[in-house]
């Protein structure tokens, strides 16, 4: 049975702690530190437990990235300072709330006074008749949530300002909800965000396009979540079936959409397009070779690429002629004086994207170039390790980057 | 999280305003607490402020408070904390924007912002500060994007180091349910963080996208 991907991650994040904590150890008896590759052979070791995808990996591996982004903050914790300061604040205020409430009691128990009591229902009119005012807060509170319901109903765009009630309202639908309709609720919801995304797709609303596309994911993510918790049955089979037509819904949609869309915007889809199975462009490597003059060579290597590929550099669509296989691009391509920095990418002639980070290179003397900060393992010299770059481009088997001839 | 002493007795006692069992919950719960608040608001002054508030709401209304075991008190802290960024969200939506990299102390002088940060992180570099405060500020910002519940676990997991128990009792959920919000909190941030830095590199997109609450998040 395929282990789930939460309890992988899990698995992974408490490999990476137990590793964390080794290397503390280590430092604080100033032992010789593992090699650099330990962690990635443990985190292998713990991949391994499971049958993985090498998109699954790749997905794991970006977690894992981002769950080491929020540990490494190193402001997340309270100083020592603060934490004595405060300490001796609430004593203080302690001491006052005590004393106060000493005085409190002292009155409310002073002879001949009669404990004060504040009416629950305080306003003359409401003292009239309990059950008339009762009513009447039900029918006011009743209509409130009706007119906010059928307002944020229709606020089907994040910039409309009941997106937030729209919001809230499902929040609350879900929580009634039994698991079977908790999954037809996000599928819903998933097919809403899918629908407002074909009113967002133009330039100016690239905003509202990029939340409703997280939005979108969220949901479909939930709605595959909350399938888990249905019982295996006729039920579960249909749902399952819903959540399938859906995805490869969004698939035609998204692809629609590619031609009529930002750079960002289109690489973001792309992403989404992955998650949901499609073959997508990834990038594994970048190099580039620069002469002595303004010309360059520049190598892409990747997976998924289609003929008729064009070469993005710094997003902008190059006018180079590349030579595309399905696993490489390479272009001649002419460089403003001075620049040894870009980032390059790829678009296939569908309209799907995949771009490196930032990369550099020295002219005269050309070196490899990996996308983005590469990893090493002992025995590797300088083969850099493909990291995932913001078109998810990346495949979890590392590609050696070719060393160009000098 | 544990307590020098079995939490229940030391509750009750904190209910009565005991010294001790104040104290003892104070030093047990501040990481918690502080955590949280700094994961939204990237500032340190500004998080100590808002946790100084935390504690003294506690202290003015823990002697009503129903709660009797350690996940209805953390949950009962964590949403003080989140009213009380509620509340700091709402007076900052309704003040004049000031120049970025700047805050305004108690006087409502404007300081620049690198001063809020504890000086013994980045080792006195200004330009390692400035990517540190740079880079809390982008987190914070996807981390107040998340449904509370993926925001709490995410936070009990990542920032305080809490195992799945730890976290499951404080947001009243199964141990599975917890990994699945993680899962999913992490794929959101994941998401949100990318796709500010590709609204960065490309400036044709224009803006970020605006705070608006997404399903949960920020309330």
């Amino acid at each position: 049975m395929k282990e789930q991907p939460s309890e992988r991650l899990e698995q992974l994040l408490e490999q990476q702690r137990a590793d964390q904590h080794d290397q503390q150890i280590r430092v604080g008896s100033r032992l010789p530190s593992l090699p650099d590759g330990s962690d990635r052979n443990a985190h292998s070791a713990a991949r391994d437990g499971g049958a993985t995808s090498g998109q699954d990996e790749r997905e794991l591996q970006e977690l894992l990235e981002t769950a080491q982004r929020v540990q490494a903050l190193p402001t997340l914790k309270p100083s020592a300072e603060f934490s004595a300061r405060l300490g001796e604040e609430l004593q203080a205020r302690a001491r006052q709330v005590r004393a106060q409430q000493r005085v409190r009691s002292q009155l409310s128990f002073a002879p001949g006074k009669q404990p004060s009591r504040k009416p629950f229902l305080s306003p003359g009119w409401m003292r009239v008749h309990p059950a008339w005012a009762a009513v009447a807060v039900l029918f006011a509170v009743f209509g409130l949530v009706s007119l906010l319901g059928v307002i944020g109903a229709q606020a089907d765009n994040p910039s409309n300002p009941f997106y937030g009630v729209k919001l809230i309202e499902q929040d609350v639908q879900l929580s009634l909800a039994s698991p079977a309709d908790r999954v037809r609720l996000h599928l819903h919801y998933a097919q809403d965000a899918l629908t407002s995304l074909q009113q967002n797709t133009a330039p100016q609303d690239a905003a509202n396009y990029a939340q409703l596309l997280v939005h979108f994911n969220d949901e479909l993510g939930q709605a595959s979540d909350s399938l888990d918790a249905v019982p295996a049955g006729d039920e579960y089979n249909q749902l399952a079936q819903q959540l399938a037509d859906l995805k490869a819904t969004a698939q035609t949609t998204l692809r629609g959409f590619l031609p009529q869309l930002t750079l960002a915007e289109q690489i973001e889809t792309t992403t989404e397009l992955g998650t949901l199975g499609a073959a997508i462009p990834l990038i594994t490597s970048v190099t580039v070779n620069q002469g002595d003059g303004q010309k360059a060579t520049v190598v892409i290597t990747g997976t998924g690429f289609e003929a008729g590929a064009t070469l993005l550099i710094d997003g902008q669509a190059s006018e180079a002629t590349p030579e595309v296989s399905k696993t490489q691009l390479k272009a001649v391509i002419e460089l403003p004086e001075g620049k040894h920095s870009a980032a390059f990418g790829i678009v296939n002639p569908d309209g799907t994207v995949a771009q490196s980070g930032q990369i550099t290179w020295a002219s005269e003397k050309p070196t490899p170039v990996p996308t983005t900060e590469p990893t090493r393992t002992p025995g590797e010299g300088n083969t850099p390790t493909p990291t995932p770059t913001p078109g998810g481009e990346e495949h979890g088997t590392p590609t050696p980057t070719p060393q160009p001839g000098h | 999280m544990l307590l020098k002493h079995p939490f229940e007795p030391v509750l009750v006692r904190a209910k009565q305003l005991d010294s001790e069992a104040l104290g003892e919950l104070y030093q047990q719960f501040l990481p918690l607490v502080y955590g949280y608040v700094a994961a939204r608001v990237a500032d340190r002054r500004l998080a100590e402020d808002i946790t100084s508030e935390v504690f003294v709401s506690m202290l003015e209304s823990i002697t009503k408070l129903r709660a009797t075991d350690q996940a209805g008190f953390s949950a009962w802290l964590l949403k003080i904390a989140r009213f009380r960024i509620a509340d700091h969200f709402r007076a900052q939506a309704s003040e004049p924007a000031l120049a970025p990299g700047t805050i305004s102390n108690e006087e409502g002088e404007q300081t620049d912002a690198l001063l809020a940060l504890p000086a013994r992180d980045p080792a006195g570099d200004p330009e390692l500060t400035a990517e540190v405060r740079e880079e809390w500020g982008k987190v914070a910002e996807a981390i107040n994007q998340l449904t509370e519940e993926q925001r709490q676990v995410i936070i009990g997991k990542l920032v305080l180091g809490y195992d799945s128990e730890t976290v499951a009792r404080i947001v009243g959920k199964n141990v599975s349910a917890v990994k699945a919000l993680q899962h999913r909190g992490l794929q959101t941030l994941h998401r949100l963080l990318r796709m500010a830095e590709m609204q960065q590199t490309h400036p044709q997109v224009p803006g970020a996208p605006p705070r608006q609450r997404r399903k949960g998040g920020a309330r």
